[in-house]
């Protein structure tokens, strides 16, 4: 029966047959009407989608230069090992990352992490790559798809460590930062400025991006470029920077540990800001290597801008703004006698003066030219610490002084409200004795002992430190204050204080034919050995540069700061820098030393931290 | 037996129609593929497709003349070879993706898979010309005869050609003149375990709903419906351990074809690269050798088993139209010849290389454009592969051949 059901091949069954193949063709007609001509413009776009990439193309970075226009800061061409995020599959992707990983030595999970945090945009693993890396990449592109070399300006700075702390350095954008920058048109892999100028003044550093529209394969190889808006080159900045005086300056802190600014007193222009120990912002153009890690993770704390962050007692120096308190509140002047015994008593208490036995009978004058602390003892118990302090702040000391670099520390200038807040108590009179000597709670930074000198110096204007020339708009306006010192007060200033350099603690400064006034220090902190505390301000007349010096354990200020001032005011001066000069000062010099034991069992020890007061 | 060659009376029915089809879309396979291949290191395959074309048009023209009559006597031992064949890939076969589908034979690597659907037809065409699909013993014949290759296939395991088993043992039953509802019984057990998977309620409904016809059709013995009802029970119950034999990349596919978005980095990956080279080639496409999608790399396997995909993009809608319509041809001229065929076995045998052709072509284009999920099934004629295309030219050869002796038409 079957047999004759075949052997006459119904035309129904052929006609059936018939029907399945229309019915399939027609089906996927009907799928091809689907995608090819009312689905086409979506399809269309996610074929562009996946063939063309934007690419930003970084803008180089703006150079930063002195105030003579040598280069502090430029750019350098570098390659970076971008990885696109292609698809591929899981096995793919993981092959890719572990062989990535061998060649880069980093470890797949940090690849991943990398890529991870990218989700959808071409992520650079490593900036900086060295040439062999980039050969070998190079060879091996097949086995790395989605793997690129590309070119990249990287931050260069030609003078290595110098003026690390100022010019700071550049990396790429973290998502923390990202999270608060985002508005101002900061993206995923941008490269930063990630502290000093670099980072004050990246708006005007960086520039705009380009973009650069490319087609790329499956693998996310770039074919060919389609379309480039170009990038805008960041502007250049010049900085007050004199590069030669803060050379001289580094030159001089090289292996010990402090800061030297220098000021223009007039107009607050920064012509130095050196701190120690250093780091050298290159490294932070590549990876930084292990041994990068600990150079500046070290017990010394090369990163911290010692100039700005870090307070230190003023010692000595601090006389300056005593001796104005004491003149300006009429409790004493210039010719004042003193009996100058080597100690002075206080409710029982006996407080040394650092020269045993004292000077006999001096002036006030005298006091301030051989800085006799027991004459200083005096008058703060008599000024009190709140008039001291009164005019510690209308010199700059006691607030920040608005330089626009991040980590700058107030300092403390304790007064009775601050004790009130910080100790729940009022201060002792013994505590006033010791502040009048610059030791006790006072606490300044380098660059606020520079901002004092530089009011003494120009007549009484407290001045904003000015970083950029022309001052850029923030740091344009002084705080406003303007003091109006009695003539005794300003002749007493000027005349003791040039005659600290010319026959007193001082003497190490001194330059013959040059006018330079100043005032040592010698502070009691950390540790046995004292630091060495000065400023200095020249010429009298009509002075030009103020300086502050504070370098840790540097033992005495003449001595420890003394003769960097020197070579700096050479250097200023446009004479021939003479080393030898220290020899033969040290020899004829009775050395200022600090109020020992008696300073120590008076005050507690207050660490230099920033933000200590308010 | 007699060579073709020596009686030129039947080159008189040989099908010009057909035979031009298949040159066309040869030549439609050459430009997809060159497009796919051109300067990457893959254009040797493109070398070696151009150098298959004279081989692949002398084989129809070879398989024509020869005629089909060796292969009514000679099927027994086809049927055998075929068997071994499978079994050797099984046991020392290459793999690839997962599963063993190559052997080596005298330097050549071959995937008996494709020989093994040519070898059922022809087997099957034998056993429906001779038994009676009606009697018990013939129906146990024939699912026997399926059910031994088919089994050794699904174990390389080769989804994709186990379905063309399946698809080809469908049409040539229908055409041996079973009812539709006789093959529903007979495949009543795979749709219990396709149903299973769906969900327990939906398959105590099907089971129900089994009993409830097989009561009402009570045309057979009552051993048939018993028998049908506990074979359902089982392959029901066993759905968990068949789907638990297939390689975790069929799984994949599956579940992907369910939702392709699921997973677009991965198993994904091809069907949405693939839908959006065909959909970006609106009305008139991009242009030979301009698809973005095709000349970037964007789609794997493209000039193999995705080669649909270079035609949607390059040749657009109208392009692709064009192929369907050499298919239509192809398929249509083949359903003709079955129909006029001299005896069963001719006609049979030309029923088996249609549904054969047509699933290939209804699959492959199906997966392309996402109707379907991802099963390695290469497009006939079009698709890079020397086995493939040796087996579809064989193929059109016995079309040919029983084209040229076909009944005498009525003038």
């Amino acid at each position: 029966m079957a047999k004759a059901r075949v052997a006459q091949p119904s035309r129904f069954r052929g006609l059936v047959m018939g029907l399945w193949l229309a019915a399939a063709v027609s089906t996927l007609v009907f799928r091809l009407v689907q995608l090819q001509l009312i689905g086409s413009g979506e399809f269309r776009e996610r074929a562009d989608g996946n063939r063309l990439r934007i690419t930003l193309e970084p803008a180089p970075r703006g150079l930063i230069l002195d105030r003579h226009g040598e280069i502090l800061a430029a750019n350098r061409q570098a390659y970076s090992v971008v990885l696109y995020p292609i698809k591929l599959t899981r096995a793919q992707t993981q092959a890719v990352i572990d062989r990535l990983g061998r060649l880069l030595a980093l470890s797949p999970l940090q690849i991943l992490a990398r890529w991870k945090e990218a989700r959808n945009l071409p992520v650079r693993i490593l900036q900086d790559v060295d040439p062999k890396t980039i050969a070998i990449i190079a060879e091996n592109q097949r086995l790395l798809p989605g793997v690129s070399i590309e070119p990249l300006t990287v931050r260069y700075y030609p003078r290595g460590r110098f003026a690390a702390h100022l010019l700071g350095y550049t990396g790429e954008i973290t998502n923390a930062e990202l999270q608060t920058m985002q508005d101002d048109g900061y993206r995923q892999g941008d490269i930063i400025g990630k502290s000093g100028l670099e980072k004050t003044f990246d708006s005007i550093l960086r520039g705009q991006p380009g973009r650069l529209q490319v087609e790329v394969d499956a693998r996310g190889r770039p074919i060919q470029t389609l379309a480039e808006i170009p990038p805008v080159p960041g502007k250049n900045i010049t900085t007050t920077i004199d590069a030669e005086l803060q050379a001289v300056a580094e030159q001089g802190l090289e292996g010990k540990v402090g800061a030297i600014v220098a000021l223009d007193p007039q107009n607050g222009q920064v012509l130095t800001l050196a701190s120690k120990p250093d780091f050298n912002p290159n490294v932070f153009a590549g990876r930084l290597t292990p041994q990068d890690w600990k150079a500046l993770n070290s017990r010394l704390h090369p990163l911290l801008d010692r100039a700005i962050s870090a307070t230190y007692p003023p010692g000595s120096t601090f006389k300056v703004v005593t001796t104005v308190a004491a003149m300006q509140s009429g409790i004493v002047k210039e010719d004042t006698p003193f009996d100058s015994t080597g100690i002075f008593t206080l409710g029982g208490h006996i407080f040394h003066d650092w020269k045993k036995g004292g000077f006999g009978r001096v002036t006030f004058h005298d006091a301030l030219v051989n800085s006799i602390d027991t004459v200083y003892y005096q008058l703060g118990v008599e000024l009190g610490a709140d008039r001291m302090a009164h005019y510690a702040h209308l010199m700059g000391l006691g607030q920040r002084t608005g330089i626009l670099l991040d980590g700058e520390s107030p300092g403390v200038i304790p007064d009775n409200a601050w004790a009130e807040r910080h100790l729940h108590r009022d201060l002792y009179p013994g505590e006033s004795a010791i502040m009048a000597i610059g030791q006790g709670y006072v606490l300044a930074t380098p660059l606020q002992l520079a901002v004092m000198v530089s009011t003494v110096a120009n007549g009484g204007r407290v001045v904003r430190p000015k970083l950029l020339l022309p001052p850029a708009p923030q740091e344009a306006k002084d705080p406003g204050i303007v003091n109006h010192w009695s003539a005794a007060t300003w002749h007493m200033l000027r005349t003791a204080m040039r005659d600290v350099i010319d026959r007193g603690t001082g003497t190490t400064v001194h330059i013959p034919g040059i006018q330079i006034a100043g005032k040592t220090g010698t502070a009691q902190w950390r540790g046995k050995k004292t630091n060495a505390m000065m400023v200095v301000f020249s010429p009298i007349s009509h002075p030009r540069i103020a300086i502050s010096c504070a370098i840790e354990h540097g033992g005495e200020g003449a001595l420890g700061c003394g003769p960097i001032l020197n070579r700096m005011l050479r250097q200023f001066y446009g004479l021939p820098l003479s080393p030898n000069a220290t020899q033969s000062a040290k020899a004829t010099l009775a050395l200022e030393k600090p109020a020992t034991g008696v300073v120590a069992s008076v005050n507690p020890y207050i660490p230099a931290r920033p933000g200590a007061a308010d | 037996m007699a060579i073709g060659t020596a009686n030129p009376r039947l080159w008189r029915q040989f099908d010009w129609v057909m035979f031009l089809a298949a040159v066309a879309l040869l030549g439609f396979s050459l430009a997809c593929i060159d497009s796919v291949t051109h300067n990457t290191a893959l254009h040797r395959d493109f070398t070696q497709q151009l150098e298959m074309v004279i081989p692949a048009l002398g084989t129809i023209l070879l398989v024509a003349a020869y005629g089909y009559e060796w292969l009514r006597s000679s099927a027994k031992y086809i049927y055998i070879v075929n068997i071994v064949a499978l079994a050797a890939v099984i046991v020392v076969g290459h793999s690839a993706l997962g599963a063993q589908r190559w052997i080596s034979l005298a330097g050549f690597r071959f995937q008996p898979s494709e020989f093994a659907k040519l070898a059922l037809i022809v087997t099957l065409a034998k056993v429906l010309s001779d038994k009676n699909v009606h009697a018990p013993d013939g129906v146990i014949t024939v699912l026997a005869t399926v059910a031994v290759p088919a089994i050794l296939i699904f174990k390389q395991p080769d989804l994709g050609t186990a379905l063309v088993y399946g698809a080809i043992a469908l049409g040539m039953l229908y055409w041996a003149g079973l009812s539709p509802a006789a093959i529903f019984n007979m495949l009543s057990p795979v749709v219990s375990m396709i149903v299973f998977a769906l969900g327990l309620w939906w398959w105590i409904a099907y089971m129900f709903g089994l009993a409830v016809f097989l009561l009402w059709s009570r045309r057979h013995h009552w051993l048939v419906p018993i028998s049908l009802g506990g074979l359902n029970l089982l392959t029901g119950i066993a759905t968990h351990k068949v789907w638990g034999m297939l390689k975790p990349y069929q799984k994949q596919r599956i579940l992907t074809f369910l939702n392709p978005n699921s997973d677009p980095l991965g198993a994904g990956y091809h069907v949405i690269q693939s839908k959006i080279a065909i959909g970006s080639g609106g009305l008139l496409g991009e242009g030979l050798f301009h698809g973005t999608q095709t000349q970037l790399h964007f789609i794997p396997e493209q000039h193999t088993d995705f080669i649909f995909s270079v035609v949607g993009e390059e040749l657009g809608f109208i392009g692709a139209i064009v192929l369907l319509a050499l298919y239509a041809i192809l398929i249509g001229r083949g359903i003709v010849i079955a129909n006029r065929a001299k005896d069963p076995f001719a006609s049979l045998l030309a029923i088996g290389v249609v549904t054969m052709l047509l699933f290939h072509v209804f699959v492959n284009v199906g997966m392309a454009t996402g109707l379907m999920p991802v099963v390695g099934i290469p497009l006939p004629l079009m698709s890079f592969g020397r086995t493939s295309l040796l087996t579809d030219v064989i193929a059109i050869g016995l079309l040919e051949a029983i084209a040229m002796r076909q009944k005498k038409l009525m003038f």
